[in-house]
């Protein structure tokens, strides 16, 4: 009852406030007009006022000239003790609170995580102000269901630390019976953090649940719009926000790495309706926050328990004034559990902990590297170390151009299902023929539906022919003759989704969500998705059936872009050790193209298909850049989206010069309007002969661009101008790709406008 | 039927989606959040490349704007919330309009000569002049046409070409208020329709007043924005169920008030539409969805979405306005998030935009490149056929032009070329028909001539008896003897055990393999029926379902009401009875396929013959077999029409109880599975 009464006096102290608010507001609107001009006038418009904001981020904007000053931090906060110090840095940290701060020796920078000190931090309320000077930050979730945040500081957990070797290990346990055991070390890089399963505890029958892990949050975090610089978002190819400029956005940039886990029902309804384009992954364990553009900046790789980790930013004036982007590391996820058959559901948490190490690696970056480039340069070094990357060989001189067939397609009759030719075996020999004769020798081409289900009657386990289309002699004729030539075959199948009615997995390969609901889209399911498990062996099966004719080229689609925990008794995997299996695929002799694989996979795929070129666009970001590009670019082949569906079609090949992506074209020899009644009625324009002449012009205008970086690295992408940008390669050449209306010079090189120039670097 | 087609196509959109491209999805190189979806074949709609992508978005500093007005490139925006007029201009402010007349500007319009606004709570039309002075306040006119009682609140305002005002007055029913740019009332313009059913009419007649005005509140729904073309026609949106069900979501009004305007693709949620100078309409619906349509009403793309936990780029939460720019980019207004969002013309959308102009123009050869480049790009772009079509049809390419027309689903193109078709065909092979039936006639003269000692003939003779001893063929001649004497052949059905079950139920077969040939055999012009959607259990069943069940039920009525025939004679009786039909169908299908639209009466009127003729041998059949008299055949038909009735209810009550059981089993195996 009291509770009740407080309640309504403070709505009725709200009602009057805005009551009189109101009136003074509307008041002195009535006394400006009477003090004026009687009827109308011109609003004055002074400077500052009436301001707009424009935002484009669907390119990479050019870095603004900075007027104001650059902060440079070398302030120790209060309380810091040293814990180690090797030959570039120094690391101190604060016992009470496990803040800590890296100190450069050469130029004497700072990196914090507290990025201001005092007791009470202006526009942070208790809870910021404690995430931002604790080292760890737990969220928990109370019997009702209730998540709260609890940084350490706050909340009065006891924190035992010891300074070890090249770091510091402690201990904070909350006095609710809630433990966290955090070690972190100096490496010639910067730092590494980690807290191992077992470094985590709760006590039994303890009220709360733990549901994740905030480590460090505020690293190298500014305020307002002080500084110059931005973070990088691994949103598809790459996004950043500019902390230098007021932000459009009035929410938090927040998203799981490798996507949201279908497997505990986190679809996205939207999309599963066919309106909305599903939002871009995030397909690396990276991000970073550059404090000044070319001067000092930070990469943050997750290299432990990537898979559970969900990369926030928030831009200043968002929540809080502050600029910081953090990986939360999930423990344990709420979902809906459904109750009836009529979708009642109630939210629960996992009952058990998600088996993870958290593993963050941060490296300071200063100078040249203190960017988007350098950020990538910091993982690509990581990934070669891991020995997941390797420099690739150039196949030759000319650029790969990717050809993907229907050969054949099922179609529903009035009785039964009737095979619908697209490509025969014949018509595919006259095309690729036709082709070389135009000097296009450098041919991949990928086979969709040369078995007796068509494009997507996927039978993983059976490997089979449509003789309507070409019998298995003749297919291995025609793929042993073009691949004497150099062309490369290579079959399309997909082992994650199995299309209703297609044969090869039974029940038990079925995967099943948390609620053991089986895991389709669209409520009656056109597919169903598949245990991680078949996934791995059924692609085993298909490809020494497919050496067997002698094809050792696979494209293989959503096993890279699917990573989803799998709840069916007969085959139970978590996340976890979904990715673990797909890390540890071993084919031999086989080449594996990926369709936009996450980083786990990247040390098994020889090419990537659908590569990424745009990010989710939300307002909070500020620029696109191409950051997976920078990142694979000579070690990867990379191939655009089909060219087919292009709307503009010369500057998004501009674009796919820019980004350094293959040509691809979606093909058929019949016409596309014979697929409409099918599945694969998604197609909706591949004949050749009407898309010869774009296939030939367009190839050599890559052709001429891109043989000449054959094999080379990116080693800068710059903006000179808007929509004027260099991409300089590892062999001395650049691109310089002029995406406006109007002809760009600079004094020593002039573009004309939607067009590129090569140019030597230097020039 | 298309009608009917094309509005299903709407409603099941979303879920058709599933099958027919859940297949697969494209990764666009745009930068859209969105599909682009224009109209495909059947009625569908179909993926497109990205017509419009999300440019610039603009922040000003606007409070819960409402609407804009784009006037020399320049964005008028009517800032709600703070009361008064922003100009934008490249992305910069450049005047501000306030005025203490003015308080919550919900809609505006500006022409040469004045920037017109409608403000809600002060209930009036305000005329400022360019110089951002007021020029006038129009308050509630007082002649007596507008009505006493009628509440006079702006939401939106619009102006033709002769400076004739167009108000939305909230809650409105009789449509835009005309006002003189002096503020004088020249009348209602452009009221929708209402929709009145046959059940409404029968409670007015019975119910007083007071329970009518309660019940029915059947008034048009008002207009909830408005926009004027270049011709000087008005385009009117309007909300609700109501409003789609009798095609008034978009209306293109003459100066006359007819709507000039109708198409298949709709929203219930049409917040605000626009109009280019190719009379292209553009309107944008409560979700954010924006739908493009050519001057004939045919959905050229639809695209967007409602922006609902995320803040990405180009998605809206409440779209508020639209409007095109000179060059061919959108622009839309977003209330809650105060933006304004540029949708960038693509390449393709333009060359789209192109055909649609010189095809509007008449130049159709001229437009078949950019027709021809489009279908390149989208080979289910229904459009590009009709347009294709017509091209060839100008080139007297009939043979083409009937295959884009079959394409474009356009029944009439596809007639009268086929029309053309046939022209050609008779002129080019009229000698050798004659020659051929000549030569025929010759041959069997000859023969008759030469066969003095009827050789021939009794052999041919001999030949046709041995087939008809067949005791099946026998039986199948009787059908003969039903068209010509119905009363002799049910006679022998009755008494002589003529027929047998066998032959019988072949041709219940044969009646269900007709609906099959109608598919295959039926001419275009009279069938449209896309195979690929038919289940060949349920069309067969739709015929044969309904007769078994009149057979079941009129032996059960019959039996009680002292009919006299046996199931096995009422079985072969009632498929035997509809002989004409069973004979003369597949001809007649086979007929059409000479057959143009001009001719359609030919195939429409044979086969009301055959049904007509059917129905009346049915009737003697019961009559016959059951021995009925005039009247007591007459009750029987009803009875037997009342049984059928009741047996369809029991089974549909039947089939619910059982779906109610299952979900209730399920749901018990669910919770223990949980539980456990």
């Amino acid at each position: 009852m009291y509770k009740l009464n407080k309640i309504s006096f403070k709505k009725t102290v709200a009602i009057v406030l805005v009551l009189v608010m109101v009136c003074a507001a509307s008041s002195g609107l009535i006394a400006m007009a009477t003090e004026d001009a009687p009827n109308a006038w011109l609003a004055e418009l002074t400077e500052g006022e009436n301001k707009v904001i424009t935002m484009e981020n669907s390119s990479t904007q050019k870095d603004e000239e900075w007027s104001g000053d650059t902060p440079f931090s070398d302030k120790l906060a209060e309380g810091m003790e040293k814990a180690a110090e090797n030959e570039k840095f120094t690391l101190y940290y604060n016992p009470k609170t496990l803040a800590i701060q890296v100190v450069e020796k050469a130029t004497g920078y700072v990196h914090s995580s507290v990025a201001e000190d005092g007791e009470k931090i202006e526009g942070l309320n208790k809870t910021w102000t404690g995430m931002m000077q604790s080292g760890v930050t737990l969220e928990l979730r109370d019997s009702k269901g209730k998540v709260s945040t609890w940084p350490l500081t706050t909340k009065e957990a006891t924190v035992e630390s010891t300074i070890l070797g090249s770091g510091f290990t402690a201990t904070v346990t909350w006095p609710e019976g809630v433990g966290v055991a955090v070690d972190v070390k100096l490496t010639d890089k910067g730092i590494d953090v980690s807290v191992p399963y077992d470094g985590i505890w709760e006590k039994e029958g303890c009220k709360y649940t733990l549901q994740s892990i905030y480590l460090f949050p505020f690293m190298d975090a500014n305020r307002g719009h002080s500084q110059n610089g931005y973070m990088f978002v691994p949103d598809g190819c790459g996004a950043l926000i500019r902390t230098g400029v007021q932000n459009l956005s009035t929410e938090p940039y927040r998203k799981q790495v490798y996507g949201s886990d279908i497997g505990l029902g986190k679809f996205n309804g939207k999309v599963e309706q066919g309106m909305l384009l599903p939002s871009e992954n995030v397909y690396i364990p990276v991000y970073g926050m550059i404090q000044n553009i070319d001067k000092n900046g930070l990469a943050a790789i997750i290299t432990e328990g990537d898979e559970y980790a969900q990369i926030e930013a928030y831009a200043s004036g968002i929540t809080t004034d502050f600029n910081f982007i953090t990986a939360k590391f999930l423990v344990r996820e709420v979902y809906q559990m459904k109750m009836s058959q009529s979708g009642t559901s109630v939210s629960k948490t996992q009952e058990e902990r998600n088996k993870f190490d958290i593993g963050l690696s941060y490296t300071f970056l200063s100078g040249d590297d203190a960017n988007y480039v350098g950020i990538a340069n910091a993982y690509r070094d990581y990934l070669v170390e891991q020995g997941a990357l390797a420099i690739s060989e150039s196949k030759g001189t000319d650029i790969p151009l990717k050809l993907e067939f229907i050969v054949s397609e099922q179609k529903d009759g009035l009785v039964g299902t009737s095979t619908v030719s697209m490509t025969t075996v014949e018509e595919l020999d006259e095309i690729l023929k036709d082709l070389m004769d135009e000097g296009i020798t450098n041919i991949e081409v990928v086979l969709r539906g040369t078995s007796k289900e068509g494009a997507t009657g996927v039978a993983p386990t059976v490997f089979n022919f449509n003789n309507k289309t070409g019998t298995k002699k003749e297919w291995t004729a025609l793929i042993d003759k073009y691949q004497a030539q150099g062309v490369n075959v290579s079959f399309y199948c997909d082992f994650t989704r199995g299309y209703n009615g297609a044969k090869g997995y039974s029940n038990k390969d079925k995967a099943q969500s948390i609620s053991k609901i089986l895991l389709t889209t669209y409520d009656n399911g056109l597919f169903t998705y598949l245990s991680p498990k078949y996934t791995v062996d059924a692609l085993g099966e298909f490809a020494d059936s497919a050496a067997g004719i002698g094809v050792n080229s696979l494209a293989v689609d959503c096993l890279g872009k699917y990573l989803y925990s799998n709840w069916n008794t007969k085959g139970l995997y978590t996340r976890g050790e979904a990715k673990e299996l797909f890390e540890g695929i071993e084919l031999k002799d086989a080449n594996l193209s990926l369709y936009t694989p996450n980083a786990y996979l990247y040390g098994l795929a020889d090419a990537i298909y659908d590569m990424p070129t745009s990010s989710s666009g939300y307002y909070i970001f500020t620029d696109t850049v191409p950051f997976l590009q920078i990142l694979l670019k000579g070690y990867i082949e990379m191939y655009g989206s089909g060219f087919n569906f292009h709307a503009n079609a010369e500057s998004d090949l501009l674009k796919c010069l820019e980004y350094g992506l293959y040509p691809s074209f979606y093909l058929t020899k019949e016409e596309t309007i014979d697929l409409l009644d099918t599945k694969s009625s998604w197609l909706y324009t591949s004949e050749y002969a009407l898309w010869k002449d774009s296939i030939v012009s367009e190839y050599a205008k890559m052709n001429d661009a891109l043989s000449k970086v054959e094999g080379a690295t990116i080693t800068d992408h710059e903006v000179l101008a808007t929509d004027v940008v260099r991409v300089e390669y590892s062999n001395g050449i650049s691109l310089v790709i002029n995406h406006s209306d109007a002809a760009y010079s600079n004094g020593k090189i002039s573009v004309e406008a939607n067009s590129y120039l090569l140019a030597e670097s230097g020039d | 039927m298309k009608g009917i087609n094309k509005k299903l196509a709407v409603v099941l959109c979303l879920l058709l989606v599933a099958v027919i491209f859940g297949g697969d999805t494209i990764r666009a190189n745009a930068e859209a959040p969105y599909y682009t979806w224009t109209q495909g074949p059947d009625g569908y709609v179909v993926h497109t490349q990205t017509a419009y992508e999300p440019g610039t978005t603009i922040r000003a500093d606007l409070n819960a704007p409402q609407d804009f007005f784009v006037y020399q490139n320049k964005i008028y925006v009517a800032d709600t919330g703070n009361g008064r007029i922003v100009v934008l201009e490249n992305n910069e402010v450049t005047r501000v309009i306030t005025s203490d007349e003015m308080k919550s500007p919900t809609g505006i319009a500006v022409n040469d000569d004045y920037i017109y606004v409608a403000d809600y709570d002060n209930a009036c039309v305000l005329l400022f002049n360019h110089d951002g002075t007021l020029f006038r306040r129009i308050d509630k006119p007082t002649e007596k046409t507008l009505g006493e009682k009628t509440k006079f609140a702006p939401i939106k305002v619009g102006v033709d070409m002769r400076g004739n005002i167009y108000v939305v007055s909230e809650g409105s029913y009789s449509g835009l208020m005309q006002i003189s740019e002096e503020g004088n009332f020249l009348g209602y313009f452009g009221a929708n329709r209402t929709n009145t059913s046959f059940m409404m009419i029968l409670q007015k007649m019975f119910f007083t007043q007071e329970q009518i005005d309660k019940l029915f509140k059947n008034t048009p729904s008002s207009p909830a924005n408005i926009a004027v073309d270049s011709m000087g026609l008005i385009y009117t949106v309007t909300q609700g169920a109501n409003a789609a069900s009798q095609g008034q979501t978009i209306r293109k009004l003459s100066i006359s008030g007819t709507d000039l305007f109708s198409t298949g693709v709709n929203s219930t949620t049409f917040v605000d539409v626009a109009v280019d100078k190719d009379m292209n309409v553009y309107a944008i619906d409560a979700d954010g969805t924006f739908y493009e349509y050519d001057n004939y009403g045919n959905l050229v793309f639809a695209f967007g979405g409602k922006d609902t936990e995320t803040q990405r780029v180009g998605l809206l939460t409440t779209p508020a306005a639209i409007d095109v720019l000179d060059n061919g980019d959108l622009i839309a207004l977003d209330k809650n998030k105060g933006i304004i969002q540029v949708y960038e013309i693509t390449d393709f959308a333009a060359a789209v935009h192109q055909g649609n102009s010189l095809y509007l123009d008449g130049r159709y050869e001229e437009s078949e490149k950019t027709w021809e480049y489009i279908n390149k790009m989208n080979t289910a772009f229904l459009f590009s056929y009709e347009a294709l079509g017509k091209a060839a049809f100008k080139r007297q390419d009939y043979q083409e032009a009937m295959d884009y027309y079959k394409m474009a689903e356009n029944v009439t193109g596809y007639s009268q070329a086929f029309w053309y078709s046939r022209n050609d065909w008779i002129e080019n092979n009229l000698g050798t028909v004659i020659v051929v039936l000549a030569v025929i006639w010759l041959v069997s003269a000859i023969v008759k001539k030469l066969d003095k000692k009827k050789v021939i003939s009794t052999n041919v003779k001999k030949v046709k008896e041995s087939i008809t001893s067949i005791k099946i063929v026998d039986e199948f001649m009787i059908m003969k003897m039903i068209l010509k004497k119905p009363f002799d052949a049910y006679y022998e059905i009755r008494y002589q055990n003529r027929v047998g079950w066998l032959s019988a139920t072949l041709l219940y077969i044969w009646l269900g393999v007709l609906q099959i040939t109608n598919l295959y055999v039926t001419s275009y012009i009279f069938n449209q029926t896309n195979v690929a959607y038919v289940n060949v259990v349920t069309l067969v069943g739709s015929v044969l379902l309904p007769l078994l069940l009149f057979v079941v039920c009129n032996y059960l009525v019959s039996t009680i009401t002292e009919g006299e025939g046996k199931f096995k004679q009422v079985y072969c009786g009632t498929i035997y009875a509809i002989s004409p039909y069973l004979l003369f169908m597949l001809p007649l299908q086979i007929l059409t396929n000479v057959l143009t639209q001009n001719e359609a009466f030919v195939y429409s009127f044979g086969v009301l013959v055959l049904v007509a003729w059917s129905a009346i041998l049915l009737y003697l059949m019961i009559q016959e077999i059951h021995f009925f008299s005039f009247k007591g055949t007459i009750k029987n038909i009803l009875v037997t029409a009342v049984t059928m009735f009741l047996l369809v209810l029991a089974v549909f009550m039947l089939y619910l109880l059982f779906t109610q059981l299952k979900d209730f089993v399920l749901d018990i195996i669910q919770e223990v599975i949980i539980r456990v």
